[in-house]
């Protein structure tokens, strides 16, 4: 179940194990989607490596 | 014939001679990014003949914009001289496949078409494209064991989402929605090697730069076109789908304007970056793309909590030192983000 003191822990860990983003030459980013790009049947064939693009369209079919 | 259409009448198929046209223009464009062209149906295998007849006259034609077929299907049309035509075009053609999830569930949403599907040639033609999964009142309670099968069909990436344009009003399928994510959690949980479905793909840490998105590219990157060649922000607002009125005043919406897709009350929500919706869903049945079903906005939130729940348990579990520097990254702005709307999601009092 959820735990909060648990989650800030593991933030920690993981904010200490992170390596900095420069010295691995390239930058950090936030992935949420295909930001659109989807085909109107909203299965389409959106291939982006994050993914996620096209939910929530209603074409029940 | 979709069971969103508001007109059924309509028996008539694209014109050959003005696809023809309408394609060759957009390709003739050389674009950036790929152009997808959509069969869109009804099923569109229905007129299979003419699509062959499209595709090849298209394939001659060397246009220069890279582009790809595709197209939705139920899937009990594809069969013999359809099959072997698709597996030898798998590559230029990619057809997704609508399933509903088991056998009683495909029954009960799509009409007894269970046993009309070869699913095999599905995984096998199109391993990776996603299949279509969607939830209705009458199989939401077999919502994990429908996901389950599909998962041993084969199909790694499974598109799962609530019905649009039908009513969720009954408190009753709140419940019934948390049990079935929550049994489906278990399940990932114990499968870690399983890519989960889409229900569970959320990105919670667009939540930290309130990011506002737009969920699919209506009326900006997609053109959907009616047999008479006429051109809408999708098919649902054909005329045949929301009505001529309706159709007509669509016109006016202009779909880059945040504000048009964005309701007051949304606006004001902390979950609005991570939550889906259908504009033109929220067109037919509230009149405005920006209103929301507030029903599924309930039937969201759940989804949200218990999905936190289980990305907040996969990631306190994880062995740091086995995951890449950008998967770390990556897991903790997702615990930055749920630690930031835990008290909206009431996580805490989660049993």
């Amino acid at each position: 179940m959820f735990d909060l003191l648990k989650l800030i822990q593991m933030k920690e860990r993981l904010q200490l194990s992170l390596v900095c983003a420069t010295e691995l030459n390239y930058s950090y980013r936030d992935c949420y989607g295909c930001e659109g790009d989807c085909s109107g049947s909203c299965s389409g064939t959106c291939d982006d490596t994050c993914s996620g693009g096209c939910e929530g369209c209603g074409t029940n079919g | 014939m979709y069971c969103y259409e508001h007109d059924k009448s309509c028996q008539d198929t694209f014109d050959l001679e003005m696809a023809k046209k309408t394609i060759s223009a957009v390709l003739k464009q050389k674009t950036e990014g790929d152009t997808i062209i959509n069969f869109h149906g009804g099923e569109p295998f229905l007129s299979f003949e003419k699509i062959k007849v499209l595709c090849e006259w298209v394939w001659g034609q060397n246009f220069p914009n890279k582009h790809l077929f595709f197209a939705t299907s139920n899937g009990t049309l594809i069969h013999g001289e359809i099959q072997n035509w698709l597996a030898q075009h798998k590559e230029q053609f990619v057809v997704g496949l609508s399933l509903d999830g088991n056998k009683k569930m495909q029954n009960l949403n799509r009409t007894d078409s269970f046993d009309k599907i070869d699913i095999p040639f599905f995984v096998k033609t199109w391993p990776k494209q996603g299949v279509k999964m969607t939830v209705s009142q009458q199989t939401i309670s077999d919502l994990a064991d429908g996901v389950i099968f599909i998962h041993e069909c084969g199909f790694v990436d499974i598109r799962t989402n609530l019905a649009e344009m039908t009513d969720w009003s009954d408190s009753k399928y709140l419940d019934i929605y948390r049990k079935q994510l929550r049994k489906l959690a278990q399940f990932y949980l114990e499968h870690p090697e399983i890519q989960p479905c889409s229900l569970f793909n959320v990105k919670f840490a667009g939540i930290l730069n309130n990011d506002i998105r737009k969920w699919c590219g209506v009326g900006t990157e997609m053109q959907a076109i009616d047999i008479d060649g006429r051109r809408y922000p999708c098919h649902l607002f054909f005329e045949s789908v929301c009505g001529k009125d309706k159709s007509k005043k669509a016109k006016s919406i202009d779909f880059r304007d945040p504000n048009q897709y964005i309701s007051q009350v949304c606006g004001l929500c902390e979950l609005l970056p991570i939550c889906p919706t259908c504009y033109g869903s929220n067109y037919i049945s509230r009149g405005k793309i920006g209103l929301r079903d507030p029903d599924l906005c309930k039937l969201n939130k759940i989804r949200f909590s218990e999905v936190a729940l289980y990305q907040y348990q996969k990631i306190v579990n994880t062995d740091i030192a086995k995951l890449s520097n950008e998967e770390r990254y990556n897991d903790l702005r997702t615990l930055e983000a749920i630690e930031k709307i835990h008290e909206v999601l009431d996580l805490s009092k989660l049993k």
